[in-house]
């Protein structure tokens, strides 16, 4: 392996494969703080040039994390498509970066790449390389209906509140669905992660689905644990959810192993209601291994990329990065957090993924809702299989901005692309939505009453 | 002719917006009011209302402005309080490098030294965190309320100070300069687009460099729609004595309280 090269007559040297992968990253915060980012432009490009160099065989053999010491990697490496890897094994990254973006670059193939090998082709496109590449990857997953679908854009329904009030909750449901929202799932974030307060809650939107025939899964994003044990009690649920790390140390930090999120897909598949075999909901965002100090000396790229191959291990129907929730030490800025909704959207697809997104930021980022509105019009753009619905986009439980039950709307319209099929057909029957545009009742929560 | 002034658009009461003119309003209400979400605001084609983008505008204006706020001079002044600096040198520097804003400045450490020479049970100060404006508007409140609290129950209670550009594990460095075995910071938390002015207080028992966030007792939302500061620095009062008596907070603390 070549790990050194010159650039304008100078001598560039990295020390491994990690920090080739840290240096040809573009500037985070979160990669300066963990002091591993390149110093200057020049280094940034000369790493990128020797990362061009190495091969899929050469990167996918140096994991970030020992295979030994980590269970992510260890999944990662088992889950490689054989067939497929040794298709790919000697291309050079430069070779991949073009086979990708090339017009007969076959979605399959990412079955043969290690989450490093995502992340460096990530690292070697610029945001519309990334845009485009990820436009041509398609994936589907099907929970009681389909999402990922070519020309279909799904959202969630947000319905958050700061004290888990199932009737506050049901104003913000109703209104969402009538803006088209909750085609994706109609997912809560509790404050109380207790066993009684979770099933009160997905009982409630259990309700609203049945009483007005939705198609659509509902869900409440407590601790894994927290929702098993509410289900096992009979609370009624289409998916269950976890957050995610890319190191066992992160997700240990999480309180879950693999053993714990296999567990509960079975328990899902049991007693949940899918058509189809995907039944789990995971969340990432770049930062949260070196914001647990799970992250091994390596890049936040990388250590998302990981968690989307130990994601994939477990057929999801949603995985999402939580894209500007982690905070400025991580994403400082606005052109931080849209490069990184880009590269985690094209690494999740290339790696096999129905990605979707949560375009939002914190009040001290230096973002604002026109920042995140750019990145939800250019992740559409991308194929982006769904969005966040929140009243206003304002998250009156987490306190961060997300995009609106108004954006969906908008993009939809903007890209000509349309909801879930069978949650079109309902929206349609309802009187929300006609002709692809709003209605007199669209807007109006009261309609459904 | 007298102009009728532009109203105040801040001091709305958003649960009471009703843009829509729904089929059901009454019915509709009855649950909106149970939600501060921002509901019922309409639309055009399907975008925003002008009224309802210039209020979430304001109210990001806000949170932007609190979060870039410092402890004025005046605050200082009126309250005989010396300020310390961390070893962020810019507020962009404290935004974006935790790692710093927990470390204090050797004129720090010398200065919060030599303003306690004699020891005492319980350090009590502010540190502007995310919202300057939280310990401007609540932070002498509950400070003050505290304070004499503990005094009255025959604590001794360190001389109070102020530290700029400072996050929670201040509290460490803070403790083991002290020495004493109760400390507390009053800190401003990151604002929300309806809260500007939210301040927590973080407190452990025997803080040390390298300890368990498991250690740490938080009391948060400590604002006028929340907590408001003088309640909150009587309960705060009661934890720290506890905290003194038992020797523990945090998770112990929480155990030993659920075993009573």
């Amino acid at each position: 392996m070549k790990l050194k090269t010159q650039l304008f007559g100078k001598t560039y040297a990295f020390k491994d494969v990690i920090d080739v992968l840290a240096k040809a990253n573009e500037p985070k915060s979160g990669d300066a703080l963990a002091g591993i980012a390149a110093e200057n432009a020049k280094e940034r490009v000369a790493a990128k040039i020797v990362l061009s160099e190495l091969t899929v065989k050469d990167i996918a053999e140096h994991p970030a994390v020992p295979y030994e010491q980590d269970e992510v990697t260890r999944i990662c490496i088992d889950d490689l498509d054989k067939s497929a890897y040794d298709q790919l094994a000697g291309l050079t990254m430069g070779e991949l970066r073009e086979r990708i973006l090339s017009d007969d670059w076959d979605a399959k193939l990412g079955k043969g790449l290690t989450p490093e090998c995502a992340a460096a082709a990530a690292k070697l496109m610029g945001n519309m390389d990334l845009i485009y590449g990820a436009s041509r990857l398609r994936v589907t997953a099907t929970c009681k209906t389909t999402i990922g679908e070519k020309g279909v854009l799904a959202s969630r329904l947000q319905p958050n509140h700061p004290s888990d009030d199932p009737d506050g909750i049901t104003a913000s449901v109703l209104e969402g669905l009538s803006y088209g929202v909750g085609d994706a799932v109609i997912g809560l974030n509790p404050v109380n992660d207790t066993t009684a307060s979770v099933s009160a809650v997905l009982k409630r939107l259990d309700e609203i689905v049945q009483k007005f025939d939705i198609p659509t899964q509902i869900c409440v994003l407590a601790h894994i644990t927290t929702q098993m044990d509410a289900v096992k009690k009979g609370a009624p649920t289409d998916l269950l959810f976890q957050s995610i790390a890319g190191s066992e140390k992160g997700n240990l930090s999480f309180g879950i192993t693999a053993g714990m999120i296999e567990e509960a897909r079975q328990l899902a598949l049991r007693t949940g209601r899918a058509k189809g075999k995907n039944v789990l909901y995971f969340e990432t965002g770049q930062g949260s291994e070196l914001s647990a100090e799970a992250h091994h000396g390596v890049d936040q790229v990388t250590m998302e990329a990981r968690c989307y191959g130990f994601a994939r291990h477990f057929d999801p129907f949603l995985v999402n990065t939580v894209v500007g929730f982690i905070g400025p030490e991580y994403l400082l800025d606005a052109k931080q957090v849209i490069r990184a909704g880009l590269e985690d959207h094209f690494m999740g697809k290339l790696l096999g993924l129905p990605m979707g997104c949560d375009a939002c930021y914190t009040n001290h980022m230096y973002a604002d809702q026109s920042d995140i509105e750019n990145l939800a019009v250019l992740l559409a753009s991308a194929g982006c299989n769904f969005f966040m619905g929140v009243p206003q986009g304002d998250d009156v439980m987490l306190g961060y901005q997300s995009t609106g039950y108004h954006d969906t709307a908008v993009l939809r319209r903007l890209l000509g692309l349309r909801p879930i099929p069978e949650f079109e057909s309902w929206l349609e029957n309802r009187g929300f939505w006609k002709n692809g545009g709003p209605t007199r009742l669209t807007g109006d929560g009261s309609a459904l009453l | 002719m007298k102009e009728t002034p532009i109203i105040d658009i801040s001091t709305e009461d958003m649960t009471k917006w009703d843009f829509i003119k729904g089929v059901k309003p009454a019915e509709f209400s009855v649950m909106r009011k149970k939600t501060p979400a921002r509901l019922a605001i309409g639309h055009t084609g399907t975008r925003y209302l002008t009224h309802a983008y210039l209020r979430f505008l304001a109210d990001h204006a806000a949170a932007k402005d609190a979060v870039n706020s410092e402890i004025s001079d005046e605050f200082l002044l009126a309250n005989g309080l010396k300020i310390f600096q961390t070893q962020c040198r810019t507020r962009e520097e404290y935004i974006a490098r935790p790692d710093l804003g927990r470390l204090l400045s050797d004129n720090a450490k010398a200065g919060i030294a030599a303003l306690n020479p004699k020891p005492a049970d319980v350090c009590l100060y502010l540190a502007d965190g995310l919202s300057a404006k939280a310990i401007e508007k609540n932070g002498m409140d509950t400070l003050l309320t505290t304070k004499a609290e503990l005094e009255a129950s025959g604590l001794t209670v360190a001389q109070p100070f102020v530290i700029r550009y400072g996050r929670v594990g201040t509290m460490e460095w803070v403790s083991e300069i002290l020495k004493t075995p109760v400390t507390c910071v009053l800190i401003g938390e990151r604002p929300g687009l309806g809260v500007d002015d939210s301040m927590s207080a973080y407190a452990a028992y025997g803080a040390a460099v390298g300890m368990s966030e498991s250690q740490r007792t938080v009391i948060s939302n400590i604002h006028g729609k929340g907590t408001p500061a003088v309640e909150a620095g009587a309960w705060l009062a009661d934890l720290l004595k506890e905290m003194f008596e038992t020797r523990l907070s945090g998770i112990a603390l929480r155990e030993k309280q659920n075993l009573k």
